[in-house]
């Protein structure tokens, strides 16, 4: 009897258990990518692209549904979905899924596939995305007085640019600067109570998104720069009819008078710029007046860029031609000054260098100052002269201050900014080495590797290369051996990384990204960064690492 | 013995039967419901693992999710730079039903989130409201009023805390959830998200629902915070 009981015990645990685990739901996962799609695409052109969903659950089969949809940028630079129609710069409606409800069943994969028409009339750029949506379970019949239904979302976003000639009116400003004590309190825990937040707002009034990097310039009563930092994080884009703020966060200067300077670059020899003055006292601090920004100005500078090789003592002449698309006079006011770039790539325009590498003072400009009419052209001369004892890279910048006649007072006047770089033979010392390598990988996640490369040579680089990743192999020791051998590693993938776009200077610095897509099992690995750069052997760089 | 043995079973199976005899829905979560005069004021009702079938409210998540995304696409962060993005989530519920007894007001913990990125994220919020009645032949009562909050500390927040918002004001970029990058959040992060709904008198016996959109994206733009000492001292 008592065995039977014993049994029966087993039993009646059982049917508890069981009734315990009916209630609970079982896991299911699902996996989208890509979540971006950038396309180029000629006006009449029609292109495919795949998106591809996996239900990871082993158990729990899902419904989705999928749909075309507008977006729009708000101000902290997110993409947010947009009933269709509501958008002047979509591209939803050329989109065409080949699926828009489907079950996905326990481990199984679907791919969308996505056909997109371009109009024969279309130009500038559309933008959009394809959304799967989790179709809510229904709740069975019961006397629940409410529930809310959760619509969880996923947006693969699309961008297109319309590759045309003409039409792509590219074209932003900045619409506000401010500078304000932060408010927001999850931020006063990270960064303190006496910080300050630089916001830039910038709208781009073209038809085309625009690529923003932001830089902030501090400068005290005396006009001397005390703080240049980035202005605002991330990708920096900033689709048509968008306004986007670029803003950074600083700890309070000590008590004085200033001016914050935001500049943004788009890609183009023109950033924007906006200024605001500053007061910080013990008690507080504010903006003092509002900003002044400069306006977009339609003027048109060939060439963008001057490279030019020359001998010691040598003497080049160069003219730049003016076109100004304004329906407005253009004054015009020529200046020299020093540049670096910044370890993301960035012009950095210096009023003076210490590299002992400027050229700033061999530039002439001819005429300094000039008015430009509507719809007229007008030429500049520089002229070069190198002196006698130097060899290898020098550089300067040629700024053109534009400034519309009928501007407003207090506006600033919209830069152009066109890097000199003079290469003097015959030494040219190519020498570059990376200093460090960072590494932030976990396991079956993509890794990501930023290599530092310094330009230790005489003349400007373009770096490129490769990352190879290799595993550890697992000798294990027995009880009876030790097993004493070299380590060794297996390839298990590799990534490469195009030329830099800008060229690093001698004493610069280049940080350089690339990310391993397809994600390493957890181990012991070795990273293996190779960079040419020009010189006789490639720079080379180990770095052990574990993924957990 | 054998009656000793049969009572057993009933005994047993009684949790099953009740459970069985009430459809409800999905996983029973914590539900508090608030007095004033009690300290702290919010009290709790019923749960997983106290289910009480005496509750004046009850509430229900239902239909665990989760994802991954983009484990393996390059968005290039910078024009030089690709930068392989992910982001895994983990949502459990697509839907949470009240059962409420009496007027009153009520909390539960409605969701949890866990979220794990290299990159910031935000999470939006469009079409929450309060609850409407679903049947048209309702139509004219009164709406059954909701706040959130996320991650909110022991004991609840009282009512009117500003750490509760409004479902309306849940659509306000202002209040959606940024998650800022961090090495914490590359190994994943749970957030707790908390609701309570204020229950009257003529609220009638009828359904009352709201569907809720959440949007799970990757931020693009993000503010640059000097993590430095930042000071500078000012020459002249």
């Amino acid at each position: 009897m008592i065995i039977r009981i014993q049994r029966y015990w087993y039993f009646l645990v059982l049917l508890i258990i069981l009734a315990w685990i009916s209630r609970t739901y079982p896991q299911f996962k699902v996996y989208l990518s890509p979540l971006l799609v950038e396309l180029d695409l000629a006006p009449g052109a029609s292109k495919s692209f795949t998106l591809l969903l996996t239900n990871e659950s082993k158990e729990k089969s899902i419904d989705l549904i999928a749909y075309p949809s507008d977006i729009q940028e708000t101000r902290e630079g997110t993409y947010q979905i947009l009933d269709e129609g509501k958008s002047e710069f979509s591209c939803a409606d050329w989109m065409q899924l080949s699926d828009t409800s489907f079950t996905l069943e326990p481990g199984s994969s679907k791919e969308i596939k996505v056909l997109i028409k371009v109009p024969r009339n279309a130009f500038g750029g559309r933008y959009g995305a394809v959304v799967f949506e989790v179709v809510p379970e229904k709740a069975p019949p019961g006397e629940k007085l409410g529930s809310v239904r959760y619509h969880f979302r996923m947006p693969a976003f699309v961008e297109v640019t319309i590759k045309r000639f003409g039409g792509s009116v590219r074209k932003a400003e900045i619409s506000d600067f401010k500078v304000e004590p932060v408010n927001d309190k999850r931020l006063l825990e990270e960064i303190g109570a006496d910080a300050l937040v630089f916001s830039a707002s910038v709208k781009n009034k073209g038809n085309i998104h625009m690529m923003g990097e932001g830089t902030l310039v501090i400068k005290n009563k005396e006009g001397k720069t005390k703080r240049r930092v980035p202005l605002g994080g991330g990708r920096g884009i900033v689709i048509p009819g968008a306004t986007v703020d670029f803003s950074s966060f600083l700890r309070k200067p000590l008590p004085g008078e200033y001016t914050a300077r935001a500049m943004i670059n788009f890609g183009g020899i023109s950033p924007a710029i906006a200024e605001v003055p500053f007061t910080v006292t013990r008690a507080k601090s504010s903006a003092l007046g509002s900003f002044k920004g400069s306006s977009f100005i339609a003027l048109d500078i060939k060439p963008e860029h001057l490279e030019i090789k020359i001998p010691p003592k040598g003497f080049r002449a160069v003219s730049f031609s003016f076109r100004n698309d304004e329906r407005d006079t253009i004054v015009v006011k020529t200046y020299r000054k020093d540049i670096e770039y910044d370890e993301e790539g960035d012009l950095v325009v210096l009023d003076s260098s210490e590299t002992g590498r400027s050229c700033r003072e061999w530039i002439s400009l001819e005429p300094q100052e000039f008015i430009l009419a509507p719809d007229k052209r007008e030429q500049v001369k520089l002229t070069l002269q190198a002196p006698l004892e130097v060899e290898g890279g020098y550089y300067a910048c040629v700024v053109f201050d534009a400034l519309l006649k009928g501007s407003k007072e207090g506006t600033i006047s919209t830069p152009f900014q066109i890097p000199v770089v003079v290469g003097i033979p015959p030494k040219f010392d190519n020498k570059g080495k990376i200093v460090e390598v960072e590494i932030s990988a976990l396991a079956g996640r993509p890794a990501l590797v930023t290599s530092y490369f310094k330009n230790i040579g005489n003349i400007h680089l373009k770096p490129e290369g490769k990352i190879v990743f290799k595993v550890l192999k697992e000798i294990r020791s027995t009880d009876d051996f030790i097993i004493v051998s070299k380590p060794e590693y297996k390839d298990v993938g590799e990534v490469i990384f195009e030329a830099v776009e800008q060229y690093v200077l001698p004493g610069g610095i280049r940080k350089i990204e690339a990310g391993y897509p397809g994600g390493l099992e957890a181990g012991k690995y070795l990273a293996e960064v190779t960079i040419s750069y020009g010189g006789s052997e490639p720079a080379k760089f180990e770095k052990e690492f574990t993924v957990k | 013995m054998k009656k000793l043995l049969i009572a057993m079973i009933i005994v047993g199976l009684l949790p099953v039967a009740a459970f069985a005899q009430f459809p409800y829905p999905g996983t029973e979560v914590d539900s508090y419901r608030y007095d004033s005069l009690a300290t702290p004021p919010w009290i709790f009702m019923s749960g997983p693992s106290t289910p009480n079938r005496e509750a004046l409210a009850r509430c229900f998540a239902s239909n665990k999710q989760s994802g991954a995304c983009n484990k393996d696409f390059l968005i290039p962060f910078k024009v030089h730079a690709s930068i392989a993005q992910w982001i895994e989530w983990d949502f459990t519920g697509t839907r949470w039903d009240w059962f409420v007894r009496k007027p009153g007001n009520y909390a539960a913990n409605c969701l949890t989130w866990w979220i794990s990125s290299n990159q910031e994220v935000v999470v939006d919020f469009r079409g929450f409201g309060p609850l409407v009645p679903e049947s048209l032949k309702y139509v004219g009562q009164p709406p059954i009023d909701i706040w959130y909050t996320f991650d909110p500390p022991v004991p609840l927040p009282p009512k009117g805390d500003p750490r509760w918002i409004s479902a309306t004001a849940l659509n306000d970029s202002l209040n959606w959830f940024h998650i800022p990058d961090s090495q914490v959040f590359h190994e994943g992060k749970f957030f707790k998200f908390w609701n309570y709904i204020h229950v009257v008198r003529c609220n009638s016996a009828c359904e009352y629902q709201n569907d809720g959109f959440v949007s799970l994206t990757l931020q693009c733009q993000k503010p640059w915070i000097d993590r430095t000492d930042g000071y500078f001292k000012p020459q002249g």
